[in-house]
């Protein structure tokens, strides 16, 4: 049995497993259905889609102010050829402008099997990756701590999430602790969802950043789109809603003032300006929430100085619209993203990675759709039974160098047992469709998420 | 509601405030933008008069019918004209190791710091080791990936032969990604400087000459072959000047790996009452390495110098007693740089100037002019500034100024033979 067949096999039988549950529809999904949009934090970070329980948000304690939860992510992972999206025999540089640097994922993080691109000079457009290279292994994804602190006499939240990276010290960059929200929020007028945060959120562009968290994301990895929208930001925003009850919709607007953008901080850091010009974010969202059917479209754009360089004259915009439908136990989530980077106007390029040598000019436009079916069970250990599919396609181009197309299919399945386990399974087929050779870089992955 | 929505105003009021507090401060530092001159580029600056980091593009490239500067006054009497046949790129009289050596400027990296290998691909129908050319594909063009307009564009090459099966037609690939993509067998070859850029600019070719010259000696260098290659579907020209007349790093741990070794250009230049450096129009003096690596001249056994294809210019401010070896014969040059450049101007006892070997010190620099008298002690009681090392050595850290440029500065002669075709 090669390689690529093992992989395959053990997802037909993660998918043969889920069936039987799929004809037992006991229990309405619009009650698993979480309708409230994004603001900040976990309260707010409900899934796009029925699939995800929000497990691991803790059970509302009256006695105490504080609060702790978090999750264990291990996963198991299988990249094709080295694991890496860099051809061998490609000698072009820079070698992550000519190939997907962030297609072959494996965990929710979006981190990749391998970034070795056999020595040849890169320039920063790249993802972390926890160096396995080709081989199958074990890995400990994530172990993540929330802190909340919400005392009753005030409408506040304060709260803190703090995240356990164990990795190999070879090519992964070792070890991390991370600090990766940090918030307090206020909530002023009781009778409005109206809330104003300050610290270090998550982004506000898109939906993708509501699945950044394994035990709420449907399926294990990210979308391609996912690098230019789940990056977390450090500001201030702001969040309203406004429900129309005749129309059984509401209208929400979402605005950040901040340091970058939404980019992940492996491309742009959050954690402070380096060209002290703010980063304007917003999102406008519609929401249609009657009995069996839920429609949610919004529309997002942020516009700035590019927090990889220090000009404040060389700016970065991006647009972006989703849909997200549910009915019955079907749901579907798509997203369109449109970035378009300046030049900069002087060598150095500085990401969460390193500092490179330059940042180049930039375009992007992409999409991903996914469709799920989420089956409810009304077994003794099994609630959930989950199976979907993605596609994702991104067409970027760095100014002088030709501009790729890749293509992904991604499928899974994913079953909830309790309401602490959540075991998931996914293969992701990549595929260079144009400007990129083509490489070995599928991957198989899975992830066994525990929730406290 | 009316009291949130006030609040909500009032916040993106404050938010707009800060932004535009933030925005219409002082932009910070002044940053030139780093920028690649092409051939193309440059003879469009040239046509225009304009400059390029400071120094007339006319140095470099002298367009179709106009004085080249080199053969024009003060150098000599009489201006010779560049062939109306093409634009030239002027070659430029150097010293290198010693010996007399010529260069042309064809391209120049504006603050760019570092410059890449990138790969050529050539096909063939199969790889013969010691002279891979030799099943070349017929009438196929090399393919490369990379545009001019890129930062990361490159006339520093890597030949990559990529076995194509016998009957392939010439034109089945005009993309590095369908290559690539194809699984094809592939072998390293050596370097190739070939910058991109149009098939009329070519090393300057004085009317009713056959090839280039050096000036104030004469000697014929080498020059360049115009060509056509395949960027992703598209013909594009080319110069080639020749393989294997660069080196690159290979050191993969460090992250330089496919970085050009840079060698140092050193421009003799007078302090001027002002502080600002002002070249003297000396013919430069060409290092085999960096600035202070002390790295020896590489040379292939065909004799090419495999160093000063890529090179960092620096101003080196010459001591008040240097002077120039300048014949009798030059006397406008003589004038010149006694009266407007302020340099030490020794005439040349005429038993010097009559030796076989005088024009090959022409314009070399001394540091103690005075030997140009003693035609018993010349020329090895001189102390030369002619290569890297006697720089480097003789002056001080402080007066050799780095500029921040580059240039793709092909060896057209060198150690008395010209270079290339």
């Amino acid at each position: 049995m090669s390689g690529r067949e093992l992989p395959v096999l053990t997802l037909s039988l993660l998918l043969l497993a889920a069936t039987p549950s799929l004809a037992e529809p006991e229990v309405s999904p619009e009650v698993t259905q979480a309708s409230v949009d994004s603001g900040d934090g976990p309260p707010e970070d409900q899934p796009a889609s029925t699939s995800a329980p929000s497990g691991y948000t803790p059970e509302e304690v009256a006695d105490s102010p504080f609060r702790v939860s978090g999750y264990v992510d291990v996963g198991f992972a299988k990249a094709q050829g080295r694991g890496s999206s860099f051809h061998p025999d490609d000698t072009r540089v820079p070698a992550d402008y000519g190939a997907d640097s962030f297609a072959p994922a494996v965990n929710s993080r979006g981190e990749v099997a391998s970034l070795d691109a056999g020595g040849r000079f890169v320039n920063g457009f790249l993802p972390r990756t926890v160096d396995i290279g080709g081989h199958g292994s074990f890995l400990l994804n994530t172990a993540s701590l929330d802190l909340f602190y919400e005392p009753s006499s005030a409408p506040v939240l304060i709260f803190a999430r703090t995240q356990f990276l164990p990795r190999f010290e070879k090519g992964s960059g070792g070890t991390r602790l991370l600090l990766q929200q940090a918030f307090g929020r206020v909530t002023p007028f009781s009778g409005h969802e109206l809330t104003l945060t300050v610290g270090r959120f998550d982004s506000v562009f898109g939906i993708e950043y509501l699945e950044n968290e394994s035990p709420i994301r449907a399926g294990i990895t990210p979308s391609l789109m996912a690098r230019y929208t789940t990056g977390h930001q450090l500001g201030v925003k702001a969040f309203y809603r406004r429900q129309i009850p005749s129309l059984s919709s509401a209208l929400s607007l979402n605005v950040a003032v901040t340091n970058g953008s939404s980019r992940v901080e492996s491309l742009q850091t959050a954690d402070l300006s380096l060209t002290g010009l703010p980063f304007e974010s917003a999102r406008l969202g519609y929401e249609l929430q009657l009995l069996r059917l839920q429609v949610k479209l919004g529309m997002s754009g942020q516009t700035g100085a590019r927090n990889d360089q220090n000009d404040a004259r060389v700016h970065q915009t991006q647009l972006g619209a989703d849909v997200r439908l549910t009915a019955g136990w079907l749901s579907l989530a798509a997203e369109y993203v449109r970035a378009r980077d300046d030049a900069g106007t002087a060598p150095g390029k500085h990401t969460g990675v390193g500092d490179f040598f330059y940042a180049s000019r930039f375009s992007m436009d992409g999409l991903y759709g996914m469709l799920a079916l989420a089956v409810p069970v009304d077994g003794e250990a099994l609630r959930m039974a989950t199976v979907y599919g993605r596609y994702d396609r991104r067409a970027a181009e760095f100014h002088g160098f030709g501009g790729i197309l890749t293509s992904r299919y991604t499928v899974g399945t994913r079953l909830d047992f309790w309401s602490v386990l959540s075991l998931k399974a996914e293969y992701l087929f990549n595929r260079e469709n144009a400007g990129a050779p083509r490489v070995d870089n599928d991957v198989f992955t899975t992830s066994a998420v525990y929730v406290f | 509601m009316a009291s949130a929505l006030f609040f909500l105003l009032r916040v993106a009021l404050a938010a707009g405030l800060l932004y535009l507090a933030v925005a219409c401060g002082p932009s910070g530092r002044d940053y030139e933008p780093p920028h690649i001159w092409t051939i193309s580029q440059m003879r469009e600056v040239s046509i225009f008069e304009g400059t390029i980091a400071g120094v007339p593009a006319t140095e470099w490239i002298t367009l179709r019918g106009q004085p080249i500067p080199q053969w024009a006054p003060p150098y000599a009497e009489t201006p010779l004209l560049q062939s109306g046949q093409q634009d030239g790129l002027n070659v430029l009289p150097a010293f290198s190791e010693g010996r007399p050596a010529a260069f042309a400027v064809a391209e120049v990296w504006e603050h760019v710091p570092e410059v890449w290998v990138q790969p050529w691909y050539v096909l063939v129908t199969q790889y013969e080791p010691s002279n891979p050319s030799q099943y070349r594909l017929k009438d196929s063009l090399a393919v490369i990936d990379i545009e001019e307009q890129s930062l990361f564009y490159s006339p520093f090459w890597e030949v990559i032969y990529i076995v194509v099966p016998e009957g392939t037609a010439p034109e089945r690939y005009t993309s590095a990604t369908a290559l690539l993509s194809g699984g094809l067998p592939m072998h390293h070859g050596g370097g190739l400087l070939a910058p991109l850029g149009p098939a009329d600019v070519l090393p300057a070719i004085v009317e009713n000459h056959t090839a280039p010259i050096r000036p104030l000696t004469g000697e014929e260098v080498g020059g360049a072959r115009a060509g056509e290659t395949w960027l992703r579907g598209q013909r594009l020209p080319y110069l080639n000047f020749g393989s294997n007349n660069f080196t690159w790093s290979n050191e993969a741990q460090s992250g330089r790996m496919g970085l050009i070794d840079e060698a140092a250009l050193y421009i003799f230049a007078r302090a001027g009452a002002d502080g600002e450096a002002t070249p003297l129009g000396l013919p430069a003096v060409l290092g085999t390495g960096p600035r202070g690596s002390g790295r020896a001249a590489r040379v292939s056994a065909a004799g090419v110098p495999q160093f000063g294809a890529l090179t960092r210019p620096h101003l080196a401010l010459l001591p008040p007693s240097a002077g120039p070896f300048i014949p009798s014969t030059m006397g406008l040059l003589k004038s010149t740089l006694r009266g407007e450049g302020g340099v030490n101007v020794v005439d040349v006892h005429p038993d010097v100037e009559a030796r076989a070997d005088a024009k090959d010190y022409v314009l070399r620099v001394a540091l103690n002019p005075d030997c140009f008298k003693d035609p018993a002690r010349f020329p090895a009681a001189c102390r030369w500034l002619d290569s890297q090392a006697s720089v480097e050595t003789s002056l001080a850290p402080s007066s050799l100024v780095q500029q921040d440029v580059l240039f793709t500065s092909p060896v057209l002669f060198y150690d008395g033979k010209k270079v290339g075709r």
